[in-house]
């Protein structure tokens, strides 16, 4: 018998299952991250970085949108598919500006809840997890309130899915995304530091101004006008409280306006919030740290020439002319136009030439955007640029404080006059009288400050119930300037269609609780 | 004194030992002085030479399948005995794993290859000569590439990932081996084949179980010889052979022809000012200009040199089995050969009664330049491709002698077209792919029987392999002024060091109980693997003849606005980076054999397995399987019928698994990359971030199969069937799957999702013919069927890779593309179809319908579908042809069925085997033949199928029009390039010779043995497929879902060879 137990005891030899624990020796797994406080930094800064991912402001979220309004249009013809349908409303749920949008604003989400879920049990003190947390929970606020401009009910996620595989949460009406976004905030508004720690990194100050905006849009969106009158309130606060102010010391409109998009002013007072880009040398198309935007914005004639590197994703309807006054240093700011000499480092280095061109795009009277080529490093290497994306500038919070001023009572207030002044007196224009702020007005003024910078199209979006006119005036006003007809038509656009934009077919096929809408699902 | 006394007492008894049946020489026959342990055994050629004690008197002769013999010695010196085959001892031995069990009580599906038998194909790699040997098992050797591996499917492809077997070599695992297709060199061929005894290939569940999680698509078990009582015998195998392409499938344009191509592609868009149309012109003034076949150029016969020796000596107490090889084979392009060097030594030895020591250790070297592979998919190895392209106009050489293009100033010589391209001879030449393998394997093990029939083993092994792989890429030519772009030199070096050991404990215990035989085994293994490796790369060398790092590079400089040089960097960045993994088994199995009366027969397995590769929760899996026999042909019912000798019905159903995902799966990961950086204070700050989430449900795929099978004997077993039908399911497929898009993670996690259904049909006939007058032929026949259908997949979609589709309902890895219905053979048909890309005038605002133009004019000609296009179905009958509805399963990369057929005959020393393999039922996408008939800009050479191109009205209704810039893209994926890749073909003929033993003696060769023989290879294969062989092996990593798509792979080529086998 003892000789069966010593059998028995060789046999088992070594039968320790330690082994079989094997993790990737080349870098940590999640069971050894979310411990240290630098951990948790690394954590904060890569959520940051679903802003720049490629997927969301790259370039398709700014330019995207842009192309949706009447300020600028898509000059590329088959060679950028996607553009082409996409500019004249004729895209379908597998348009990638689609699925790259919904992805990448997911994806962000994803990376705030990681640190919403795993920060709590780092060794960190109390301060240092607020702090951490209210910059997560500002993104994923942010993230909500993007996805809910651009698609309308959207599934909220407030949660790291345990099973990857069996997770498919429901959309959730727009109501209840707004409530988390709120929530989000102002956690946000009362965790963060007034002050950034880093130039670039939000503040208690931009969840206020953040919160202004998202009670201005909830209101027009949901109908809810008891928000205006808190979107004032927030907006107030900013102005009288915040650091912010514009940059308007040159004492020439034109180079107020030429600062405000240069690298070394970037996160400057004028800035809110911005999502910041930095050229890594790599290829534009995979790192996320180096932005595309203002290159595929350029107009695309001139591309590698004349340091102008261009997609010519923007170029500017021919009304705009006639729409614009002169009299506004932004126009000229804004645009090229033929024959307008190109001025690099104080030497001419050549001319605009939109007809000169045998591109594949060329319309007549085609002008050129211009705004963003004034930043030096745009013109360099492979047209990557440092530049950050403007998502909230000083000069939009003025403009939404007078339109929520107006919109809380009917009646807008001195303060709100002297915030759209502000804004119109940098850019060379007289002062309006209180009488002469209209909404309409608001919108106009929205327009010309904010031209190119994705923000035209959600003043669309958001004002299609007590504005509906907006959208249809602006759309017949481009095709009436339109003298040789050559333009971007609109007759497309299907309102239940084309306001909010359909859930992505990828979202579709692989989350079966998620529902095409109805207008994208008929007859399919 | 005493000296003196043995020698009067002892003497020498030789001869031979022969079988009555015909089958000439008996090697390995027993022979031994009764009632003592006094023996020896018969060499190779049935001789043996024993020294007896003069007080013996009986000698007996015993053989496994024959009638033991006793012999009187009386005062003979020369003792020739003739053994009496005896049917019902003609029991084969089969491995099992674990253990060796007499075939007529296996229970499970289980196929048999001997050496010899794999040793009749002279081949690099053991596992190409089992094509067409074993039901149920198929073998593609997708390359002629020296020293690529073939790829095994056993029982149909069961999976979406790595399909491969596992490898079981000497007990040891060797774990899922991707040797085939035409990526690699096949580690598997660093393993002689002349050192392999056999392989056993277990088929069904209840037999691969007790390998438990890794053995879902099948085990191999290969033994290696051992060392055998008896007399030292020393035996030397050398042959030489050499191999042919046959490029009789299909041929190119001559030059004429080829201008005549271009002129009537460029004609029919009217296009009257191109680029080299004075060349073109002046071709078809007459000018009789000079052209060049570069494929002929760069082809040579290729040769296989072989040389094997191995001695096999053993007393009573130790046997030792010790070989080396050399084998060198050069391909058949430049710079593609192997070298390998094989060093082994198997010894046993017994202490005492109970106790059995022995080794196994096998050294191996093998140096391989695969320039002329490997992976045809790759466009920079793409050689056959591209010799078969080049331009007949394309001068090989410069005015100097030197290689065209090359040297600075070498001459645009007047419209020598594509004169600037590439030069891809010497591309071949100059690029270098060298891969070193060095592998020492060896294991000692221990028997001890502790009681009589209880045996205790035990086995350490370690397996540990030093890889060397460097690749050169020297600067392309880009045209003729600055003859080389260095930049594009680039230098590759990885090396890593893979190291696997290994232990086994197991106990066994075999006893008869009256009636009852037991024979149970429980026991453990641990296996753990270590590979870690490094690797650097430089590019952009000022000077390519030096492939050192630290030469000079070309740089970049960084200056300032003012044109200042701030700093000189490297253009292209020299790079390094390391990896480490490691990954751990830890198993325990046991099984239990029982047998009534040898006639109902009932085998219990069960293996647990634990592996590193799976989360704490889901890492430890249970495979049970059971299995039952019942030999009907022992009831006493069955005795009447003599002409039945054995009949036995078997049945058995077991799950194993297949554990094939990357290793660390199932953990979360944190990414610290480029994507996880954000800017503050203008600058890039790192972040990290988990970029793929924990799946701890990530498990094994567990293969659920039965197996029913019947064998039956006639006539004393001269003639046996055996026919198996199995149901194998894969479920729980190991996939890669995009979670919901809300999920918002960076990189996809692996799951278990996906269904696979195998079911097949396997028959196997082994019949000896004929024995009269020392005439004996034998023939085996193996038949099988095997249907695949994916049952489901992640969320049921579609899973693309090129022509290939995995989709639910239908076999894995199909062909999938436009259905064609011939050539548009007027404008009337044009414009009577559905919209393909025909001239349109505008689009019906109500139906959307396009409304044609009816225009027939040069324009629409050039730029829109016109007759001589390619007519596509539209499946749903929308009026457009779009690759989103009217696309369809065009083919089947999977074989119906397949079939092996051996006929053996022999006469005295005279041996014939004749050996032919079919492959029917099975498409394959000729994606080589696209880039040869399409209409294209490039100067490419076409293939001569092109001469009978549509060219009018009913000239043809398969072969398109040439037509520049193909508006109707003809070359799109279609049932066009679909062609049936059945064969039937003379895979092996092999004539042998024994020089009879009186002229040996004669020469005074007292024992031993000679023996010549020739073989053919490859000699015939009809076919209806026009590349160069149909046999295309899968494209990338062993992936079934991307196979039969042939993008010009390095052909198989018949093979001559002669040999000769020495022994004494």
């Amino acid at each position: 018998m003892k000789k069966y137990i010593i059998i028995l005891s060789i046999l088992l030899i070594g039968s320790c299952t330690e082994m079989l624990d094997q993790t990737d020796p080349t870098g940590p797994t999640g069971e050894d991250f979310f411990k240290s406080e630098t951990d948790i930094e690394q954590a904060v800064v890569a959520a940051y970085s679903g802003l720049s991912n490629p997927n969301s402001f790259h370039r398709i979220g700014v330019v995207g949108f842009e192309q949706f309004s009447d300020n600028v249009y898509s000059g590329s013809s088959t060679t950028d598919g996607a553009h082409a349908t996409w500019t004249t409303f004729n895209y379908d749920p597998q348009s990638t500006n689609i699925t790259r949008t919904y992805r990448g604003f997911y994806q962000l989400i994803n990376q705030c809840n990681q640190v919403i879920a795993r920060a709590p049990e780092a060794d960190i003190s109390t301060e240092v997890l607020n702090q951490a947390l209210g910059e997560v929970r500002f993104l994923r606020g942010f993230g909500h309130f993007m996805l809910t401009l651009v698609f309308g009910d959207v599934p909220i996620v407030t949660e790291l899915p345990a099973d990857p595989a069996g997770f498919a949460p429901e959309a959730s009406p727009a109501s209840e995304v707004y409530e988390q976004v709120i929530a989000d905030l102002q956690f946000a508004e009362s965790n963060l530091s007034p002050v950034a720690a880093q130039n670039g990194r939000v503040t208690s100050w931009t969840a206020k101004a953040m919160l202004a905006k998202v009670y201005l849009f909830g209101a027009d969106e949901l109908g809810n006008s008891a928000w205006y009158g808190l979107a004032e309130q927030k907006a107030t606060e900013v102005i009288n409280g915040g650091p912010y102010g514009l940059f308007n010391d040159s004492g020439n409109p034109t180079e107020d306006l030429i600062s405000i998009f240069q690298t070394f002013n970037e996160n400057g007072k004028e800035h809110i919030f911005t999502v910041n880009h930095f050229n890594g040398g790599g290829n534009w198309s995979d790192g996320n740290v180096a932005s595309q935007f203002p290159m595929a914005m350029n107009p695309r004639q001139m591309r590698n020439r004349n340091n102008m590197w261009g997609f010519g994703w923007a170029y500017v309807y021919e009304a705009i002319d006639q729409q614009w006054s002169d009299d506004d240093a932004r126009k000229d700011y804004n645009i090229w136009f033929q024959d307008e000499p190109i001025i690099v480092n104080g030497d001419t280095t050549g001319f605009y030439d939109q007809l000169g061109q045998n591109r594949c795009c060329v319309r007549d009277n085609g002008m050129g955007f211009q705004k963003f080529w004034y930043q030096e490093t745009t013109k360099n290497v492979n047209g990557q640029s440092t530049l950050g994306f403007p998502v909230m500038r000083y000069a939009d919070l003025l403009l939404m404080y007078a339109e929520a001023d107006l919109l809380a009572d009917g009646n807008i207030s001195q303060q709100g006059v002297d915030a759209i002044n502000a804004v119109r007196e940098r850019a060379g224009l007289p002062a309006l009288s209180a009488a002469e702020v209209t909404l309409e007005k608001i919108m106009e003024e929205r327009r010309w400050e904010l031209f190119g910078e994705g923000k035209r199209w959600f003043d669309f979006v958001r004002k299609r119930t007590i504005l509906p006119n907006l959208i249809n005036d602006a759309f017949a006003a481009i095709a009436a300037g339109d003298t040789d007809n050559d333009d971007n038509d609109f007759s497309a656009f299907t309102p239940e269609r084309h306001y909010k934009l359909p859930y992505p077919q990828s979202a579709i096929d692989r989350n079966p609780n998620l529902v095409q809408k109805p207008a994208w699902s008929a007859g399919e | 004194m005493l000296t003196q006394v043995v020698w009067a007492q002892e003497k020498t008894v030789r001869g031979t030992v022969t079988a009555n049946d015909g089958s000439g020489v008996l090697p390995g026959v027993t022979i031994l002085v009764q009632g003592t342990t006094n023996g020896t055994t018969t060499d190779m050629n049935g001789n043996y030479n024993l020294l007896v004690p003069a007080d013996a008197n009986v000698l007996t002769f015993s053989y496994i399948g024959f009638r033991t013999q006793e012999v009187e010695i009386g005062n003979r010196t020369q003792i020739d005995v003739e053994l009496e085959v005896d049917a019902s001892q003609l029991e084969e031995v089969v491995v099992i794993g674990f253990g060796t069990q007499e075939k007529k009580d296996i229970t499970g599906a289980v196929s048999s290859v001997s050496g010899e038998e794999l040793n009749e194909i002279p081949v690099p790699s053991f596992e190409q000569a089992l094509t067409g040997r074993a039901a149920g098992v198929q073998v593609t050797t997708g390359s002629g590439t020296p020293g690529a591996g073939a790829s095994l499917r056993i029982r149909g492809v069961g999976s979406t990932n790595n399909a491969e077997p596992l490898y079981v070599i000497d007990g040891i695992i060797i774990g899922n081996v991707t040797g085939g297709g035409q990526t690699s060199i096949s580690p598997l061929s660093l393993i002689n084949p002349n050192d392999i005894e056999s392989i056993d290939i277990l088929k069904d569940a209840s037999a691969t179980a007790i390998y438990g999680a890794r053995a879902g698509n099948g085990v191999v078990i290969i033994t290696t010889k051992r060392g055998k009582e008896g007399k030292m015998s020393i035996n030397l195998d050398t042959y030489t052979s050499v191999n042919v392409l046959d490029r009789s499938n299909f041929s190119m344009l001559n030059g004429q022809q080829w201008a005549e191509y271009y002129s009537s592609m460029m004609n029919e868009v009217g296009n009257t000012d191109y680029v080299g149309k004075p060349f073109v012109d002046k071709v078809l003034s007459g000018a009789d200009l000079p052209t060049y076949d570069w494929f002929d150029y760069a082809y040579r016969d290729g040769s296989i040199n072989s040389v094997n020796l191995s001695v096999n000596a053993g007393s009573e107490k130790s046997q030792i089995f010790t070989s080396l090889n050399y084998f060198n084979q050069e391909g058949i392009l430049p710079n593609s050969d192997l070298r390998r060097y094989t060093i082994r030594l198997n010894s046993d030895h017994k202490f005492g009664k109970r106790l059995k020591v022995g080794n196994t250790l096998a050294i191996s070297r093998s140096e391989a330049n695969t320039v002329g592979n490997v992976n045809a998919n790759s466009n920079t190895k793409d050689w056959i491709g591209r010799l078969l392209a080049a331009n007949p106009y394309k001068p090989i050489f410069d005015a100097e002698g030197d290689y065209a293009g090359l040297n600075a100033g070498d001459p645009d010589a007047e419209g020598q077209l594509d004169y600037l391209n590439e030069h891809p001879i010497w591309n071949m030449e100059t690029n270098y792919n060298r891969v070193v393998r060095n592998r020492i394997w060896g294991s000692v093990f221990a028997d001890y029987e502790i009681l009589e029939g209880l045996v205790f083993h035990t086995m350490g092994s370690i397996d540990w392999s030093f890889n060397k792989n460097e690749a050169r890429t020297p600067a392309n030519t880009i045209d003729g002024a600055a003859a080389r772009d260095e930049t594009t030199s680039r230098l590759n070096m990885n090396f890593n060091e893979p190291r696997t050991w290994f232990v086994e404990n197991t106990l066994r215990y075999q006893k008869q109980f009256g009636k009852h035989n037991i024979n149970v085994m429980a026991g453990y293994q641990a296996q753990n693997s270590l590979n870690t490796g490094f690797s650097a790369g430089a590019g952009a060398f000022v000077d390519t003849r030096y492939w050192f790092f630290g030469r000079p590079q070309l740089t970049n400089e960084i200056t300032d606005g003012e044109g200042n040089v701030l700093a000189t960097v490297p253009l292209v960045q020299p790079g390094v980076g390391n990896f480490q993994n490691e990954s751990a088994f830890v198993s325990y199995f046991g099984r239990a054999i029982y047998d009534f009366n040898d006639k109902y027969l009932l085998t219990v397995t069960v293996r647990r397995d634990g592996s590193s590769r799976f989360g704490p929760e889901q890492r430890w899996g249970t495979f049970p399987a059971v299995s039952a026999g019942w030999r009907i042909s022992e009831e006493a019912f069955m005795t009447d019928i003599e002409q039945v000798s054995n009949l036995k019905l078997r049945a058995g159903y077991g799950i194993s698994g297949s554990d094939n995902t990357s290793l660390y799966q199932w953990n979360s990961r944190v990414g610290t990359g480029g994507n996880q950086e954000y800017v503050f204070n203008g600058g890039p700050v790192p972040g990290a971030i988990l970029t793929r989430l924990a799946n701890e449900f990530l498990g094994w795929e567990e293969i659920r199969m039965l197996n029913v099978g019947l064998d039956i004997g006639f006539f004393k077993n001269r003639l046996e069937l055996t026919v198996d039908y199995f149901d194998k399911t894969t479920d729980g497929l190991l996939l890669n799957f995009a979670p919901a898009e809300e999920v918002g993670v960076l990189s996809n996690p692996s799951g278990n999702l996906g269904e696979i259904n195998n079911k097949g049909i396997e028959f196997t006939v082994n019949s000896v013919n004929m024995i009269q007058g020392g005439f004996k032929w034998s023939t085996n026949f193996n038949i099988s069927a095997v249907s695949n259908e994916v049952v489901s997949l992640p969320a049921n979609a579609d899973r693309f890779n090129g022509p290939n589709i995995t989709r639910v309902g239908e076999e894995i890895g199909a062909l999938y593309g436009f259905q064609s219905n011939g050539l548009f053979q007027n404008w009337e048909e044009v414009y009577g179809h559905a919209y393909q890309n025909q001239n349109v005038e505008s689009f019906d605002e109500e139906t959307g319908l396009p409304v044609y133009s009816g225009a027939t004019d040069q324009a629409v000609q050039a730029n829109n579908t016109a007759p001589g296009d390619i007519r596509y179905v539209d499946q749903n009958g929308d009026g457009f042809i779009d690759a989103d509805n009217d696309r369809v399963i065009i083919g089947s990369t999977l074989p119906d069925f397949t079939w092996g057929l051996n006929n053996t005959f022999s006469y005295k020393g005279i041996g014939l085997s004749v050996f032919f393999q079919g492959v029917h039922g099975i498409d394959l996408y000729n994606s080589l033949r696209i880039r040869q008939e399409r209409s294209n800009a490039s100067f490419a050479n076409r293939r001569a199928s092109v001469l009978d191109r549509w060219q009018g009205e009913g000239t043809s209704n398969s072969i398109p029009r040439a037509v520049f810039t193909d508006p109707n893209s003809n070359e799109r994926a279609s049932d066009i390039w679909v062609e049936d890749g059945s064969f039937i073909r003379l895979k092996n003929v092999r004539l042998s010779y024994n020089l009879p033993r009186t002229l040996l003696q004669a020469i005074g060769m007292q024992s031993g043995g000679v023996n010549f023989y020739a073989v053919g290879t490859n000699l015939l294969t009809f076919t209806k497929y026009s590349g160069f062989d149909p046999e295309v092996g899968l494209r990338s990593g062993g992936n079934p879902e991307t196979a039969g798509v042939d993008n010009g792979a390095y052909p198989i080529s018949r093979q001559f060879t002669l040999g000769m086998q020495l022994s004494f």
